[in-house]
């Protein structure tokens, strides 16, 4: 089985002289052709199909996570905009993770969409979002990667589109953040090229961040966080957790964006350029980490619906990613991917765990439902496994990220680490909540919905969701497997797996998670109800006005820029209002009245005429004794 | 300049002046006529006098009576367009002639 | 020069005079038949005779020839001349006089007679002010044209005729008071009042005995025949005049008798007389630029279709007077050829309502409307001839008036260049309206059963549209010509 992969690696990454890197790229985009054109009715066929795709990738993935080398090249224009792909053993690892959470979701949505509408749609713009962000991955060119980050953006388009047709508002707006966090890209690219002289990634490496290049980084890095979800972009994945199939949650922005944001702020930061502990762009970059962890937390703990909790708490998390990253230490950088890797996979299954529930009781309102870990007990127990995950216990894999995270922060400034414990705390009262709201507590369930019809649900679904969870656990008692894969990429010679050492961080950790219990079972004891858990924080005095503003979308970015819009689309019909006036009314109105006074000169009287006439003499008299 | 000069230049300012302002102040169209001759008088003069200066006397002369042929005829065109109103509009009062304004 | 040529130079003076005698001795019977004819006959061998002197000339690589009608030349001798200039403001006339005796058919019933001998007089009396080469005899053959057109506006009884033709006669008057006023004192300067004489004369006016007196001359002559050509703000009486004559005496008329009498003369004294006096100029450029622009606007909301192309001669006779300001030879081409095209889209627009006064009687826009289904061949020659005053190409208008444009630029005077340029929009906005008001438009009571006019006016319309267009076509190899001539 090794020497399969090897051979096929080898016969990939050029050992026979042809270059099969792209058939990552074209593998998926042509079954999701062929996806499509199977009739609707053939679901079995469409399925395997589909899954097929995923297991394909998954296997080429693997060839070339082994293979760790290869490219391929093909000239196209004279400036240096090539065909290229590269992969290197950053990227291999990278394909690998997005090419197993394809598979495991695939596998999950082939069942929950078992009955919908639309799932050929899905299944095709699941494929094509893969192709997108393989070639993202692979490209080792600044260009293509562009049109494949554009890609993404339009199948993520797409996908937003099934849910609601009519009134595509969330797509829209999925795609007006998108598409400005695109053209910053697109900016920064240019910059970049320009500063670097070249297109090519491998002439871009090292580049001080002086000059373009600050406009180069800058940009370059709101595009990839703006992907990843971070804040300002973020106000459109809460809507979309209400508009489109869970599944599409799962994947896109819990997984794939994440991981491809991470990966090229990554990139801009370490390959690319030049960033320097403590120098300013590293303190940009970690105060974007570090609100975005504390908002989004903050929003994550008032909402009451399952899927909207799990949106906000995705943002937040990639705060932490951003903030290890921004570091720019080793144990930042490494912790940053960690806690991406551990990220995905409980957010995923979270995300899955949420779908079930949606599934089987046709809404994921906690106000609605509650108390159902009695009746789907796999479904609780994989979802405690990441909620304890993603509170940062141990000896669960998010422990052990967070701590390396925790240790970068500290090392780089005070505020970054009181920022980030906070988080922790945020974290851990919103899942306390979620999980009491929704899992345990007095069963409750919507309106016709009968206790019968609540039962496990279909293998298919749950064998995803455990081996994610499972994931979970391994990564964090074994963290030396990921981490071996992981610290080759800060450098050589990083040993961070096992225990972490520093017992102070542990010690402020474990207590913070001992408050939130602490915090929860008052707000508890005080409302009588798991969902109000939280509301002493909600309706706390100064707290209550800026979260009352915030769900009133006052601080929703978007629809900031939209108000701006309308503001100048105002503007502008005013002044062409104006102009309206001076042609049709003013003009008019002046030459008329001008006309009929001339019209006064003649009226008929030969005295009047002879009158103008010597009045003209004496004007001309008048006008000769000044000109001679 | 001589006294004779001043003393022509004058008369022809004076006639010139009459003319016009009778030209301009009168209602009958019979003595817009004669303010036109009476302007037309004092061009003749002038034309005299220049040609005197000149030494050109015979063309001043030839110019004096072919203006006088021509005011004449003028004169008569007009006074036959002045029995024309009369008939029409019965008097001679050129503010009868106003229906053409604007 | 040839027998030929000296017979042809002298039926521009003998052929009216052959005419009116025609008409005055056959018997009333058939006088009154072939009348008509006759004038149109004299129109169209005055075309001929014009340019067959033309080709003469050309051929015999001569710019201008003088002849005389009854004396031998000799020096100091009174003499016609004909130039290039000249050759074309006789083909004008000659075009014009047709078309108004085409007109004359259907318009003038018992007065043809009377029309055609005053007409005849009149074309001596044009074709007089075309060929003189001395300031008294232009002053004879002016008066003998103003007398004309005086009783030939006068033939209107019915109308306003009357009133139309004295008002132009008491304006007339005193403009003749200035212009000998302005002679005597050229008088005094130079001895004689041939244009040579008068410019060698003028040509160090500034150190004259008294300098004064020439300068009331330059004023008084110009004033004089400003009011002759209808200059602003001496234009009283010219809506007055081509308002209330007959419809083929406005033809003649708004064609080409107000441009001869006033405009040809201060062609002449700018290009040849005063040519060292710019003072003159500067006036006269100023006067023309108050003519376009508030002729133009004057003429928005009239409401007399005549009138309408009355206060439209105003302005366009600026542009003449503003190409032959400049001083420059591109200006005079310019202003010649906006002269030539003037004439024809004026004379069309003028038969057009004798058109549209035959067929509906009334030339009040307000009360037509919708002719342009009844009346197709005058609706769309007054587009064109309307197309082409405002200057839009490829008519003819738009070419002179390119020149002009173009000569005020190159002599400095920018400002006055964009406002002319900017007058075209209010040319365009009175003939839109006037277009919209009788032609477009829903048809209104009353007029249903207009019918097209047939015969002369119509041929007189379709061939002066012709003109137009075909001259605009062609202007590039004019220009070409101009050019091998050394003109340009």
């Amino acid at each position: 089985m090794g020497a399969m992969f090897g051979n096929m690696a080898a016969f990939m990454t050029g050992g026979s002289g042809v270059n099969l890197l792209w058939l990552m790229v074209v593998l998926p985009v042509a079954l999701a052709v062929l996806a499509v054109a199977i009739p609707r009715h053939a679901f079995a066929a469409r399925s395997a199909c589909f899954l097929a795709a995923t297991l394909a990738d998954l296997l080429l993935a693997i060839a070339l996570f082994i293979a760790k080398e290869g490219s391929m090249l093909l000239r196209w224009t004279d400036f240096e905009i090539n065909l290229a792909f590269r992969v290197d053993p950053f990227s291999g690892a990278v394909l690998l993770a997005l090419g197993i959470f394809a598979v495991l979701v695939a596998i999950y949505s082939v069942a929950f969409l078992r009955r919908k509408e639309k799932y050929g749609q899905f299944y095709c713009y699941y494929l094509l979002t893969l192709a997108m962000a393989n070639g993202a991955v692979l490209a080792d060119n600044l260009v293509v990667l562009l049109f494949f980050w554009e890609g993404l953006m339009v199948t993520l388009f797409g996908m937003l589109l099934i849910g609601d047709r009519q009134k595509p508002a969330t797509a829209v707006k999925a795609l007006v953040l998108n598409g400005i966090a695109d053209l910053l890209l697109m900016l920064g690219v240019a910059a970049t090229a320009a500063h670097a002289g070249t297109f090519m990634m491998e002439g871009i490496s090292q580049l001080p961040i002086e000059g373009l290049g600050v406009l180069g980084f800058v940009c370059m890095m709101a595009g990839a966080v703006g992907k990843a979800g971070a804040m300002p972009f973020h106000s459109w994945i809460p809507d979309a957790a209400d508009a489109a199939p869970l599944p599409f949650m799962a994947i896109l922005p819990a997984a794939f964006e994440k991981i491809l944001g991470i990966y090229l702020l990554v990139r801009i930061t370490f390959q690319f350029y030049q960033m320097v502990p403590g120098s300013v762009m590293s303190i940009v970059v970690m105060a974007i980490g570090a609100i975005t962890i504390v908002l989004a937390n903050s929003m994550a703990l008032i909402q009451k619906d399952i899927k909207r909790l799990l949106s906000y708490s995705t943002i937040s998390q990639v705060g932490y990613m951003i903030l290890g990253i921004g570091t720019a230490l080793p144990v930042g950088i490494i912790g940053g991917l960690f806690h991406l890797i551990n990220h995905v996979m409980y957010k995923c299954c979270l995300f899955l765990t949420a779908g079930s529930v949606e599934k089987q009781t046709g809404s994921t309102d906690m106000r609605y439902i509650s108390g159902l870990g009695k009746l789907m007990p796999v479904t609780t127990v994989c979802f405690l496994t990441a909620a304890l995950s993603i509170s940062g216990v141990p000896p669960f894999s998010g422990f052990f990220s967070k701590e390396l995270v925790f240790d970068a922060a500290l090392e780089s400034g005070m505020i970054f680490y009181i920022a980030a414990v906070l988080g922790a705390f945020l974290t851990a009262a919103s899942f306390l909540k979620l999980g009491h709201a929704a899992y345990f507590g007095p069963l409750r369930l919507p309106e016709g919905v009968k206790t019968e019809d609540v039962k496990e649900v279909p293998g298919a679904m749950l064998l995803p969701m455990g081996i994610l969870a499972l994931g979970c656990l391994i990564f964090g008692v074994f963290n030396a497997l990921p981490l071996s894969v992981i610290q080759p990429i800060a450098g050589e010679g990083y040993d961070f797996s096992g225990w972490p050492d520093n017992w102070t961080l542990v010690a402020i950790s474990c207590a913070v998670l001992l408050l939130a219990v602490g915090n929860h079972l008052f707000g508890y004891r005080r409302t009588g109800e798991g969902l109000k858990a939280a509301d002493h924080i909600r309706y706390a005095p100064a707290l209550r006005t800026v979260y009352d503003c915030a769900e009133k979308r006052y601080f929703d970015p978007y629809d900031i820029i939209m108000q701006l819009i309308k503001g100048f689309a105002w503007i502008c019909y005013g002044i062409d209002r104006a102009i309206n006036w001076v042609y049709d009314v003013f003009a008019v109105d002046f030459v008329s009245g001008l006309s009929s006074r001339l019209r006064l000169m003649n009226n008929g009287s030969v005295g009047r005429y002879m009158a103008w006439s010597f009045l003209g003499v004496g004007f001309i008299v008048l006008l000769c004794l000044f000109l001679v | 300049m001589n006294v004779l000069s001043i003393a022509i230049l004058t008369a022809a300012l004076l006639l010139i002046v009459t003319g016009l302002y009778m030209l301009v102040r009168t209602y009958n169209m019979i003595r817009i006529i004669i303010a036109v001759e009476v302007a037309m008088k004092a061009i003749t003069l002038l034309l005299a006098y220049a040609g005197w200066l000149n030494g050109q006397t015979a063309l001043s002369q030839a110019f004096v009576v072919t203006i006088i042929v021509m005011e004449v005829v003028v004169a008569v065109v007009a006074a036959g367009l002045a029995i024309s109103s009369f008939r029409k509009n019965g008097d001679v009062d050129i503010r009868r002639l106003n229906k053409l304004n604007g | 020069m040839s027998a030929g040529m000296e017979f042809v130079l002298l039926t521009f003076m003998g052929l009216p005079l052959l005419m009116v005698l025609l008409n005055n001795l056959l018997k009333k019977e058939i006088a009154q038949k072939i009348c008509l004819s006759l004038g149109i006959i004299a129109g169209i061998v005055q075309m001929a005779a014009a340019v067959f002197v033309f080709a003469s000339l050309k051929a015999a690589g001569q710019t201008e020839a003088d002849f005389s009608q009854f004396w031998d030349l000799g020096v100091g001798a009174s003499r016609f001349s004909v130039d290039f200039f000249s050759l074309l403001v006789l083909f004008c006339i000659g075009m014009v006089i047709t078309a108004g005796f085409l007109t004359a058919g259907k318009t003038l019933g018992d007065k043809k007679f009377n029309f055609t001998n005053l007409a005849m007089i009149l074309l001596l009396g044009m074709n007089g002010i075309a060929l003189v080469t001395d300031l008294f005899s232009l002053y004879v053959f002016l008066e003998i044209t103003g007398v004309a057109s005086f009783v030939m506006i006068s033939l209107n009884k019915e109308g306003d005729g009357i009133e139309g033709a004295f008002k132009y006669l008491v304006m007339s008057a005193i403009a003749t008071v200035f212009i000998l006023g302005g002679l005597a004192f050229l008088f005094m300067q130079s001895g004689s009042l041939q244009y040579g004489d008068v410019a060698a004369a003028l040509s160090d006016w500034q150190y004259a005995e008294q300098p004064a007196l020439l300068i009331a001359g330059f004023v008084l002559v110009l004033v004089g025949f400003s009011i002759k050509s209808g200059v602003m703000p001496f234009h009283g009486w010219l809506p007055d005049a081509y308002q209330s004559a007959p419809a083929a005496v406005s033809v003649i008329l708004g064609g080409i008798v107000t441009k001869m009498a006033g405009v040809y003369a201060l062609l002449r004294l700018t290009a040849d007389i005063f040519v060292n006096v710019p003072v003159f100029n500067q006036i006269l450029m100023l006067l023309a630029i108050v003519s376009i622009v508030l002729g133009a606007v004057a003429a928005i909301t009239q409401t007399d279709f005549k009138r309408i192309l009355a206060y439209s001669s105003i302005s366009q006779i600026g542009y003449i007077l503003l190409g032959a300001s400049c001083g420059s030879a591109v200006g005079l081409i310019g202003a010649m050829l906006h002269f030539f095209n003037h004439a024809t889209f004026k004379t069309t627009l003028f038969v057009n309502s004798a058109a549209v006064e035959i067929a509906t009687g009334t030339t009040e826009i307000e009360k037509l409307g919708g002719l342009q289904e009844k009346m197709p061949v005058t609706g769309v020659s007054s587009i064109l001839a309307f197309l082409s005053t405002a200057g839009i190409p490829p008519l003819a208008g738009f070419w002179s008036k390119l020149l002009i444009i173009i000569a005020a630029w190159q002599t400095g005077n920018v400002f006055i260049a964009g406002l002319a340029l900017f007058a075209s929009i209010f040319t365009a906005a009175y003939f839109l309206r006037l277009q919209r008001c009788v032609f477009f438009g829903p048809a209104v009571e009353g007029l249903e059963d207009t019918k097209e006019v047939t015969g002369g006016v119509c041929l007189s319309s379709l061939a002066l549209s012709a003109i137009t267009v075909g001259f605009g076509l062609l202007f590039p190899a004019l220009l070409l010509f101009l050019q091998g001539q050394g003109l340009i």
